[in-house]
């Protein structure tokens, strides 16, 4: 981590309007990503990951920023104007959605969506795109690119398609690529062939990747660090292989402890976190983890803990540290998913 | 693709069918034929109606009457009018391209602009202009076509001493002439339609400005130009097209009380004034055409839908 990073975000904090008034979905987080780097931000639905990531290029819809700010190459991106958002996206920030099945426009063909993101950001003409949208095409390993091209998404497969958004989102070769849950809503096996994909892609075109999934499997297998988000807030921060090993946060425990491995015992029911995740309307006092909590303490009820810096590169927010108990893990090792 | 025209082809056969025949039995069952509403006027003897009735057919059995008629629709002859006898063919293919303008006219202007300000409220959502145009398009929605005339006629004569001519000429005639005629039925005719095609295109741009592929498209990095006008736009077509079908029945429906009250003189007159006159094979024949204007019309659209979405085209979605 001594190259400055591409991307930077400090202390967002995202609003979204409501009838009952402004809530805010992101509080507070912090997060860099380094040249070439593969970031996980990884956490439960309403953790504020998807919310942190669309942040980033500007595409919130009704949301606001409100404070914070978001570095990309040096370049503060809040506050940046409309037309220098749209320019950076796609080219040199570019994403892939979690629902390929809906995120391709149903009435124009592959090739015209392809040519279309080279044709926003590059001065080239339509032959000259349509044959590196082919080129494109092959590279995601769609068989048969030349007449894929002339095929309607609903010709395709899910896996396809997203391996189209993929193609689409590494068009014009983009410094950072996110990507939010994008084998969400693929069967396993392909899910594994997409993962593959990006892994090889992403080395390949040199290109930071930022990964937002709610799966500790999928972050064992991509990423170099991880972001572990909890109800709008950074809960844990630091090395895969740190994190995954010796998980610091109850939070990032229990989520890791959740994960079916081949040596999960199919007789003993898979542990599940109690509860469900706050709303972003209320939120409770103190710890936002605590009414869930295995290992709460009276001061989790009333006062939040700050994300403390443990060691160099790995922070966690919990008042157990604070009470002489950190870096003791309740449920430390055996069961770490290994990189299948 | 063959077939999903081959299909819509059929079912418009179909519903020329049924049409025919009950606009011809119905016709028939309300109470009164050309020859009595005659003898009411003139006092013929019962003899001479007898002989009437047999020389236009009505004492044979309603299904010989329609057997007879078809038998001549095929051949091209749709009757004769039993006022002055003219062809029905020649009536109708007279007073249609007066109709054809009218209707086209209201047609084209509202749906221009109902697009226009459908776009531009879904666009703003939630701003002035948006609140302005659903307000409008409430009211217009609300309120009948012909009340919008009359509304306007009154207010033009009362306010400005202004009223159309009341004798008809063809653009081809005297334009200004036609054109003062023309105005307040295209407006009355043309503003319902502009209101549904407002909201329709206002809750379909939303739909679609709101979908996935829309997000994924700006996260390419294309400007709101490309978004609004290429992909949320036609995206909501289909839903336009719809629409616009279903508003020509309206417009149509709407041209013969215009017509009447503005003393126009378009098929939907001709249809009233028979329809009055218990003038069967001018009222049956008009209505057929109405009819396969209509279903004509609604095929194409159909067609249209395939031209636009390749999923229907491939037969996968809708049908």
């Amino acid at each position: 981590m001594t190259s400055p990073p591409l991307l930077a975000v400090d202390d967002l904090r995202v609003e979204f309007p409501t009838p009952a008034g402004p809530v805010e979905a992101v509080g507070g987080v912090s997060f860099t990503v380094s040249p070439g780097e593969t970031v996980a931000v990884v956490g439960e639905s309403g953790s504020g990951k998807s919310v942190s990531s669309l942040a980033v290029l500007g595409l919130l819809g009704s949301g606001r920023i409100t404070s914070g700010s978001v570095r990309f190459q040096g370049e503060e991106l809040v506050g940046a104007g409309r037309e220098r958002l749209r320019r950076l996206r796609g080219s040199e920030i570019a994403m892939v959605f979690q629902n390929p099945m809906s995120s391709l426009d149903p009435l124009f063909t592959i090739g015209g969506q392809i040519a279309e993101a080279l044709r926003i950001h590059r001065p080239i003409s339509r032959g000259a795109a349509r044959a590196r949208a082919a080129e494109l095409l092959r590279e995601v390993g769609i068989p048969d690119p030349e007449r894929r091209l002339r095929s309607y998404p609903h010709e395709l497969s899910g896996g396809q398609q997203q391996r189209v958004l993929v193609a689409i989102a590494l068009a014009c070769d983009p410094a950072l690529l996110i990507a939010d849950e994008p084998t969400t809503a693929l069967d396993v096996t392909v899910e594994a062939q997409i993962l593959e994909l990006m892994r090889k892609l992403q080395h390949e075109h040199g290109a930071s990747l930022l990964f937002i999934t709610h799966d500790m499997a999928v972050v064992a297998q991509m990423a170099d660090r991880v972001v572990v988000m909890y109800a709008g807030r950074v809960v844990e921060q630091g090395a895969v292989a740190d994190v995954l090993r010796s998980p610091r946060n109850p939070y990032t425990r229990a989520l890791i402890d959740s994960i079916a491995t081949p040596t999960t015992p199919r007789d003993v029911p898979l542990p599940a976190i109690a509860g469900s995740v706050p709303n972003a309307a209320d939120f409770p006092a103190g710890c936002r983890f605590h009414p869930r909590c295995p290992e709460v303490l009276d001061r989790c009820r009333t006062s939040e803990p700050p994300l403390l810096d443990i060691e160099p590169g790995r922070s966690s927010r919990c008042w157990r540290h604070d009470a002489g108990q950190a870096g003791e893990p309740v449920a430390a090792g055996g069961s770490v998913p290994g990189v299948r | 693709m063959i077939f999903y025209t081959l299909r819509r082809l059929a079912y418009g056969a179909v519903v020329m069918a049924l049409v025919t025949v009950l606009v011809f039995v119905i016709m028939r069952m309300v109470p009164g034929d050309a020859v009595s509403l005659q003898l009411q006027e003139t006092g013929v003897s019962a003899e001479e109606a007898a002989a009437m009735r047999a020389q236009f057919g009505l004492d044979d059995p309603v299904w010989v009457q329609l057997w007879t008629w078809l038998a001549g629709a095929f051949q091209g002859d749709f009757g004769t009018s039993y006022y002055g006898g003219e062809p029905v063919l020649s009536l109708f293919l007279d007073r249609v391209p007066v109709t054809v303008q009218l209707g086209l006219l209201a047609m084209v202007i509202g749906s221009l602009l109902g697009i226009g300000l459908g776009i531009v409220a879904a666009v703003t959502r939630g701003s002035a202009t948006d609140g302005a145009v659903r307000a409008f398009a409430v009211a217009f929605l609300s309120v009948p076509n012909f009340v919008v005339a009359l509304l306007l006629l009154t207010m033009f004569s009362l306010w400005f001493a202004w009223s159309p001519p009341l004798v008809y000429a063809g653009p081809g005639e005297d334009f200004g002439s036609w054109l003062q005629q023309i105005a307040i039925p295209v407006f009355a005719l043309g503003t319902g339609g502009m209101a549904a095609m407002a909201r329709m295109t206002r809750s379909s741009m939303l739909e679609s400005l709101g979908s996935d592929y829309i997000r994924a498209v700006r996260a390419k990095g294309a400007g709101n130009r490309t978004v609004i006008a290429k992909h949320a736009l036609r995206n909501s077509t289909i839903s336009v097209l719809t629409l616009l079908g279903l508003e020509l029945a309206t417009v149509l429906g709407g041209t013969v009380i215009i017509e009447q009250m503005f003393s126009i003189p378009g098929t939907g007159q001709l249809i009233y004034q028979a329809v009055l006159d218990r003038d069967y094979p001018v009222v049956v024949a008009c209505t057929i055409f109405y009819a396969a204007l209509f279903v004509v019309i609604i095929i194409i659209i159909d067609l249209l839908y395939a031209l636009v979405d390749p999923r229907i085209r491939t037969g996968r979605a809708l049908s």
